[in-house]
């Protein structure tokens, strides 16, 4: 994307969140050039507008309920003390019924070095980086040489394509059951020079028929196409994430399928 | 002002950490955390009694009770997946108002309480009410869940936590532009999402 492409979407940022009035010079200019609609500005307002009065619904019921003097509103008999007896009590009873929840160790928003473990010598960063770099190309070289089937996975029994991951892409979005398809992303660094290329199927057409869905050259680890897009696509969908480096030669690729959920 | 913004903003990084702690020693098992948490999430009916006082008490008391313990369990299901982005009781609120919403559904109550206007629900009187209702509200927290990070963090920081773009990039360690460019692309994304669910519900 450009620099201008980008300033653009920061003013429209500062446009949408009210830190600059949409009448001004400045946001006239930015408008008149990336042709936004009215219309399609107003929707934009509107959904700001909507996450303000919801983020001020939240600040204000959590104020009531935290406050002292919350009387008037059902929290008679609801003290602190009360309160906190009724829930230690389920949380108890939780704790011997079930145990302890998994323990997956959630990650804070912004480590910040106090809870992070000791870093790894530089070594150890050597011979991480060279057996990731292993398990990143020989799986790609075998499936360039036929030896994986496409799209193989864990479960013979299927013939759609699992999260196939182990190349070094991992946390492929939407895959399984989703309430809808949104964004395409995964995690993967950017070699040098290089970029993703997103095809998007038909569940099981993988390999056979043209991609429903093409990216192109993408550089971030995420694909949003077009809403209109999204709703053309069937329910049931396969779709690939593949890696270039500079040299214009795939280094990596994962696949996996995602099915829309009734609700 | 802006040391004191900037000192606001590390003081709630700050508690987010120690909320983080007291969930990370929780999963450990250690038996005085989990005190610590029963005092945080005593919090939960009184959000559950509050809500329901807003919305015209549609719940009865015995009502209320169901949600408040399948709000725990929820929360005790989902400890596991708490990553400290908001504060324990801002979390547990969210949890709250779906579950109270859901069961208000099941009640078969909801044609007059999804429709309620924000605006009245909390007597933010305005000459006209503009704003959304119980519903939409619900579906911005489904459609945020559904965004994911980086750009939900952005937009709750932004809208839930009215941080400038300048503290949410501190708080995230990216630059404010980048910030920005995140922030329009998950509200673009969110209008999107928000159009499609409100035609899926149409039809």
């Amino acid at each position: 994307m450009s620099d201008r492409a980008k300033a653009h979407e920061q003013m429209l940022a500062s446009i949408l969140c009210g830190e600059v009035d949409p009448a001004s010079d400045e946001a006239r200019r930015c408008l008149d050039e990336v042709g936004l609609e009215p219309a399609l500005l107003e929707e934009l307002l509107r959904v700001g507008r909507n996450l303000d009065a919801a983020g001020r619904f939240e600040r204000e019921i959590l104020a009531a309920a935290l406050g002292e003097d919350a009387e008037g509103l059902g929290t008679e008999g609801l003290g602190q003390d009360a309160a906190r007896e009724r829930v230690a009590e389920v949380l108890r009873r939780l704790q011997r019924e079930s145990g302890i929840p998994a323990s997956v160790s959630p990650s804070p928003l912004a480590p910040t070095g106090r809870n992070e473990p000791a870093r790894p010598s530089r070594i150890v960063w050597i011979g991480l980086a060279a057996a990731a770099a292993l398990l990143l190309v020989v799986p790609f070289l075998f499936q360039q040489r036929g030896l994986f089937p496409e799209g193989a996975t864990g479960d013979p029994t299927s013939d759609r394509p699992q999260a196939v991951l182990g190349n070094g892409i991992e946390g492929l979005w939407p895959s399984g059951e989703v309430t809808s398809f949104g964004a395409f992303r995964w995690k993967r660094e950017l070699p040098a020079g290089g970029w993703f290329e997103v095809n998007v199927y038909k569940a099981g057409r993988m390999g056979q028929d043209e991609p429903l869905l093409r990216s192109g050259e993408i550089f971030a680890a995420e694909w949003k196409p077009e809403a209109s897009a999204l709703l053309l696509l069937p329910p049931e969908i396969d779709w690939e994430v593949l890696v270039y480096d500079a040299g214009r030669m795939p280094v990596a690729r994962a696949t996996t399928a995602a099915t829309l959920s009734g609700d | 002002m802006s040391d004191k913004r900037d000192s606001s903003t590390d003081l709630r990084e700050e508690r987010r950490r120690e909320d983080h702690e007291i969930v990370r020693a929780c999963i450990r098992g250690d038996e005085a955390a989990l005190e610590v948490l029963s005092d945080r999430l005593a919090c939960v009916p009184r959000i559950l009694a509050v809500l329901n006082a807003k919305m015209g008490r549609p719940l009865s008391e015995s009502d209320l009770a169901d949600v408040g313990q399948e709000v725990l369990m929820l929360l005790w299901s989902k400890l596991s997946t708490y990553e400290a982005r908001a504060r324990l009781e801002t979390w547990a609120n969210r949890f709250c108002f779906l579950e109270l919403m859901n069961h208000v559904r099941r009640k078969g109550r909801d044609p007059m309480i999804s429709g309620q206007k924000l605006d009245q629900v909390m007597e933010w009187a305005t000459a006209r009410s503009e704003g959304p209702s119980l519903y939409e509200v619900e579906l911005l927290g489904q459609g945020l869940e559904e965004l994911g990070p980086p750009e939900s963090d952005i937009v709750r920081l932004k809208h839930f936590e009215e941080l400038t773009f300048k503290e949410i990039g501190g708080a995230l360690g990216i630059s404010p532009n980048t910030v920005k460019t995140q922030y329009y692309r998950g509200i673009g994304w969110l209008r999107q999402w928000l159009s499609r669910r409100q035609k899926e519900e149409r039809t």
